[in-house]
Parts: C-alpha cells; structure tokens; sequence
C-alpha cells in the first residue's frame, strides 16, 4: 500500500495504532474485506494484538471521555470594522448561532505511537482507499457543512477526515466568498447568493484557516486528520472519544487560539479511560 | 468531574484595530514638463493606515481611521520628492444603531462622503488595482484656492504640468478633482430597508473639496443617495450632492456682492455593482457643474469609469478599469456677469473645453501571497483629446499587508 507523505509516494508505515485503527473504520464503513496481504502488513506493528483483518478489532476499543476545562485567558477576537455604510442588503437579523463558551471551539485528538516520530497530521492517506466520501455516504449522514449567517461562520471550528466533503452554504441575504490560501487546501468558492451552496474536498491532513473576501472578520478553521481520532466537547466541555484500540498515545487539546495541550493517555481494552484536561 | 463556568464567546468583542501597511514603487512620465526638466520621474511611497471599531454599547459604536504616508522620490524631480504626510484622524465618529424601522442608522463625525461607491473600497486591499478612478483623482482646471477671473484663467492651466502627486489630492488639492476622497464632518443617517439602501447626510465641505474641521470657509451643504440592490451581487444607486467648493482662504479676493455660496458644485451621480462567481464589474459615472459668478455659464462635467476584475485562482486575479471624462465648452454666450470685469479676447475660448478631455486604461495583475499579504502590478495609459499626449502613463507595483494590531498589541 502507498501513502502520500510530503508529496511523495512511498510504501506505508502501519506501526501506529491509529493508522491500523483508521484503516479499520475505514473498511468498516466500507463493509470491504481487508486482503490478506493487507493484514499481513498490520500484523507486525499492531499494539495489543489488534488485527485489522477482522472487525473484531472494534471491539477490544475503548473510549476516553472525560472534560476539558479552559483556563488560560483566551484573546478576544477583534471586532468588525466597517468604516462605511451597507449599500448592498442588509443582515438577516436572524440570531447566530453562537456556541455558549469557547469550550465548544476546542478540538480533542490522538497523536499516535510516534515511533517515526510523525504527528497526526503528518499526511499518510491511503489513495487505494477512498475515504472521500464513503464513510459520510455509506452512513447516510449529511456532509459536514459550514454555514454563513448573519457575516459569521458556523460552525467557527470544523474537525473532518481526509477526503471528507465540506458544504458552505450561503444562509444570509447578500453575497459571500469563501476562501483559504492554507497549505493544505487553497480554494476559493467565488461569489454566491443566498440558498446556493459550494462545497470543498479536503484530502490533505492539516489545518485549514477560511475566510471571507467580502467580510474580512469572518473567519473559521477546519482541522482535517487522517484519522478518526477526534472529538469535540459539548458546551459543557464534557467529550467521548474513540472507541480507541489499546495503545499509548498522546491526548491534544487544541484552541485556535490557545497552545495546545498534550497529555500522555494509555488505553486498556475494555477499559474506558476518563482524562481530564486544562487549556 | 465537570466545570460549569463558561468562557463566554466574543465576550471580549469590545475593540478591534486593524493595521494596513503598504509599499509602492511607481515609475511615470510628467505631462507638460518643461524642456530643462525631466519628464519621468520614479518614486517610492508608503503608506500606514490605522483602522478601529469600539463598541460603547450594544448599539453605541466608535470608529477611526488615522494614515502617514511617505514618498521618497528616487530620481526625475528636481527637487527630489520627500514628503511626509500624516492624517491623525481621516475619520471619527460615532455610530448609533436604534431598534427603528428601515434600519435607521445615525452616525456623527468625520466620516467618508455617502457619494459615489468607490470610496467604500479604497484601501488597497479592496482596490483591485493601484491608481484610482479618473474621476476620484484627476485634477481638472477648477482651483480650489483661486477665483478664475473668467475663461482664460482656465485654459491657462489646461497645460500646467501635472505630476503624478498632483493625482493624489487628500484633502485640499489645489486643483480639483470632480469627486476627491472626502472625508468631510457632519451628521448622516442611513438604512437598508429590504433591497434598497438609502443615505443623507449634511456635512461641512464639497464632495470636490473637503476642508478639516477648523479650515476657513466650511458650509453646511448636502449629500443624498440611495441604491436597489435587485439581485443579490447586483446593485445600482445614484448619488445628489450640492453645496460650495471654494476654499475659505479665497474670501478676502471674492468678486464684490459674492460670498462662498455663490460658488457651488452640483454633482449627481450613478453607480453599478455586479458580481458572479469569479466575477466582479463596477462602474460609476457623475454628472456634475461648478458655478463661478463672474462667468455665466456653469462649467460642466462628465465622467464614468467600468471597472472589471477576475479571480483566475485562490492567490491570482487581475483586473481592468476603463476611464474617461469630457468637459464643457465655453459657449458663445458664456459672458462674465455684467458687474464683474469681461474677459479680454473672447474668440480664444469659444468652442474650447475648459479642461482636456481624457482617458485612462488601467490593467493589473494581484497576488495574494497569503491571507494577510498580497502584491499587485499595474500600469496605466493616459491620454487627452484634442491636446497633446501628456505622456504620463505609469507602471506601479505595491506590497501590502493587512494586520490585526489588537492581536499584535494584546489589546483585551
């Protein structure tokens, strides 16, 4: 199997759990069977006896749940500044949606067994495998979508897999232009009325910073993992994550606008883990 | 276990500041330079602008603007250009936002003119282009500190040399342009009701002509306008102004029985916005006439400018702006007043535009290198009918970058 890594083609690594893992959900939700020579290649590196040949693999998963609580002063964002009069419409009016703490902004994520010393976001998409948009159809659930309401981004933060489609619908009554220069996703969507929706495939792993041409303040993030390894809090900052196969890993609590936090978790089988985290 | 105290979201929106910083180089002929002297010239410019909002309360806000800018010239001039210019305030005021119908908005201060579209994108990151609208910046015969004593006055100056700083006017250029960058003080109340957009405003100083507060000769004059956007991204609006344009310096040499008032600009004009996709259009046009007492015929003028611009990718766009503006003829007829002084040699102006008219073409190609810093390359053909070819196209290049000061200042 070939994985992608800084541009270049090379034979994977499957040593980390979380690559073994995510291959599995992979071809869980796919309902494909794993050759032979695929899980020959998992055997070697699998932590605790994982096999990715069966699903069976899920079962000795198990979850961390737990809370994460901020306590670092977080900057506040800057206001809008529009020096001149609207001549083009005027806002919904509507509410926005806004999240109730800043909390719910935080995304929570493993960082693997890094015996090649590669973080979660170091690229490692299996292009033989489509990941695209299997797991969101195969499910039957909705794309993941950020919306633009009343000059705001929402969700403000947007954690997805690699190949995973992202839908920007247009929900305020003038036009928007959604964008990113990011390195591991430039687009831009143009300009877009009200009702109309884009959409963007993001298949490299990385953080991906978006923006409005029109309306400098808006902006969000979306983090794209090439893993499934990933959770965000309720407004009470209370998570679940996983099921998670039995490994050691590294715990990060990410903020756009905070250092991350890193602790270091070890997942027993059968075991649920509860981790307590302070950004 | 579990916390409960919530870090409440945007709680911290009180302020925001944004910085934009900008380096050009430009490289222009000088139409009209006099045989001894060069006629280009290279100069290097920048430029700082300080934006800020405030919030008061919930529907009490606070803006600014202040900008310095620097230009240093690099050869061509003589005496070599150094000139620093600082605006400690280009804009102040206070925005009021009642929960009234239309979405009544008041707003007091120095604020940009509600007239004509481009001033709302200005700043150079929304500027697809580097140079401005002719009819923003071209500076016509009509002088702002001088009372033309009749038609010659202005066909004298129809060849004065003009430099490329004679196109960046700011505020009290000597010549003045048919709609100058304006930032004049007053009272404005504007809304949105539904698709139509709607602003009046009465302020101290012409659209032409713009004097700071504290400048001799300031007028209460008006300023109206309105649009209908009729789709989104598809707008259009008309803008109505009228009131003095003379510097207040002028008022020991006004002709006798004259006040500042009797020396007005009308201005009407109009104004298209279209966008698609990757596609943007604008276009603006003016109408509009100064009267002088002591010359009978009101000297009119007319201009528009298309602009077109294209996002070819994330970080490539180009663009072009098409300008032209004509000017009046001095008629037959056009006589000064009876108790003012008569010109000397009437047939030297009949039939003849108290200004040249002109055209410009302006094309450019815009990097946006990242989400905060972007290039832009431009290069602009001027021309005059019916005068000689003033030779002063110019090639520009500018780096810009656009940043949050708040962040930078870890302002709370």
């Amino acid at each position: 199997m070939k994985v992608q890594t800084d541009g270049r083609w090379r034979k994977a690594s499957l040593s980390t759990p979380l690559a073994i893992l995510n291959l599995c959900l992979a071809c869980a939700c796919l309902g494909e069977v794993v050759s032979s020579s695929f899980s020959a290649e998992l055997q070697p590196g699998s932590p605790s006896g994982v096999r990715a040949k069966s699903n069976t693999a899920l079962l000795v998963a198990s979850e961390i749940h737990g809370s994460v609580r901020i306590q670092s002063r977080i900057q506040p964002k800057s206001m809008a500044i529009s020096m001149y009069s609207r001549r083009s419409g005027r806002s919904t009016g509507a509410p926005i949606p806004s999240p109730v703490n800043e909390v719910e902004n935080v995304v929570l994520y493993l960082e693997g067994n890094t015996h090649h010393g590669v973080s979660s976001f170091v690229e490692s998409q299996d292009i033989n495998t489509p990941l695209a948009e299997a797991p969101v159809s195969a499910r039957g659930q909705p794309r993941p979508s950020i919306r633009q309401i009343n000059e705001t981004f929402w969700p403000h933060v947007l954690p997805i897999t690699t190949g995973t489609i992202v839908e920007f619908p247009n929900g305020d009554p003038f036009f928007h232009n959604v964008f990113s220069l990011s390195s591991a996703k430039s687009f831009d969507l143009g300009r877009y009325p009200q009702g109309q929706i884009r959409w963007v495939r993001f298949d490299k792993p990385g953080i991906v910073k978006v923006f409005c041409h029109i309306h400098s303040h808006m902006s969000a993030v979306i983090l794209v993992f090439d893993h499934h390894f990933f959770t965000v809090p309720d407004s009470k900052g209370e998570f679940v994550l996983g099921p998670v196969p039995p490994g050691s890993y590294t715990l990060v609590g990410w903020h756009e606008r905070l250092k991350p936090v890193r602790q270091r978790v070890t997942v027993d089988a059968h075991e649920p883990l509860a981790v307590n985290l302070v950004l | 276990m579990m916390w409960t105290e919530p870090v409440l979201l945007w709680s911290g929106e009180r302020i925001g500041l944004e910085g934009i910083a900008d380096l050009g180089f430009s490289r222009s002929g000088i139409p009209y330079a006099a045989p001894s002297t060069p006629d280009y010239q290279t100069n290097l410019n920048g430029q700082f602008i300080l934006l800020g909002s405030f919030r008061i309360t919930s529907s009490l806000y606070g803006f600014y603007e202040g900008r310095v800018s620097h230009q240093e010239g690099l050869d061509g001039s003589d005496p070599r250009i150094q000139e620093t210019q600082g605006t400690p305030v280009a804009q102040g005021y206070i925005r009021f936002t009642p929960k009234l119908p239309w979405s009544l908005t008041l707003e007091a201060g120095k604020f940009g003119t509600p007239f004509g579209e481009f001033l709302t994108r200005n700043y150079p990151q929304d500027n697809p282009l580097i140079g401005t609208p002719l009819i923003y910046s071209y500076p016509t015969t009509i002088p702002a500190r001088i009372v033309p004593n009749g038609p010659e006055f202005l066909l004298k100056y129809r060849y004065r040399p003009k430099t490329p700083q004679s196109y960046s006017l700011g505020t009290g250029g000597a010549w003045l342009p048919l709609i100058n960058y304006a930032y004049p003080t007053g009272v404005m109340v504007y809304g949105s009701p539904r698709t139509f957009d709607y602003r009046f405003a009465l302020v101290n100083s012409s659209i032409a002509n713009p004097l700071d507060l504290g400048e001799p000769g300031q007028q209460i004059q008006w300023v109206g306008g309105g649009g209908w956007t009729i789709i989104p991204g598809f707008r259009v609006g008309t803008s109505l102004a009228e009131g003095p344009f003379l510097s207040g310096s002028v008022g020991p040499h006004l002709p006798p029985g004259t006040s500042l008032r009797d020396f007005t600009q009308r201005a009407i004009g109009f104004d298209l916005q279209y966008a698609l996709h990757h596609f943007e259009a604008y276009a603006e046009g003016i109408f509009t006439n100064f009267k002088l007492p002591n010359i009978s015929q009101r000297l009119g003028a007319s201009g528009y400018y298309i602009e077109l611009k294209y996002t070819w990718s994330p970080r490539v766009f180009t663009a072009v702006r098409w300008n032209q503006i004509f000017f009046d003829r001095f008629r037959q007829d056009t006589n000064p007043s009876d108790d003012l002084p008569s010109p000397e040699n009437e047939a030297s102006y009949v039939g003849v535009g108290f200004d040249q008219n002109i055209n410009s073409l302006e094309f450019g190609l815009g990097i946006r290198i990242t989400h905060k810093l972007m290039a832009k390359t431009s290069y602009q053909l001027n021309r005059t009918t019916g005068g000689a070819d003033p030779k002063d196209n110019m090639f520009a290049a500018q780096l810009l970058y656009v940043f949050d000061v708040s962040n930078l200042l870890r302002i709370r």
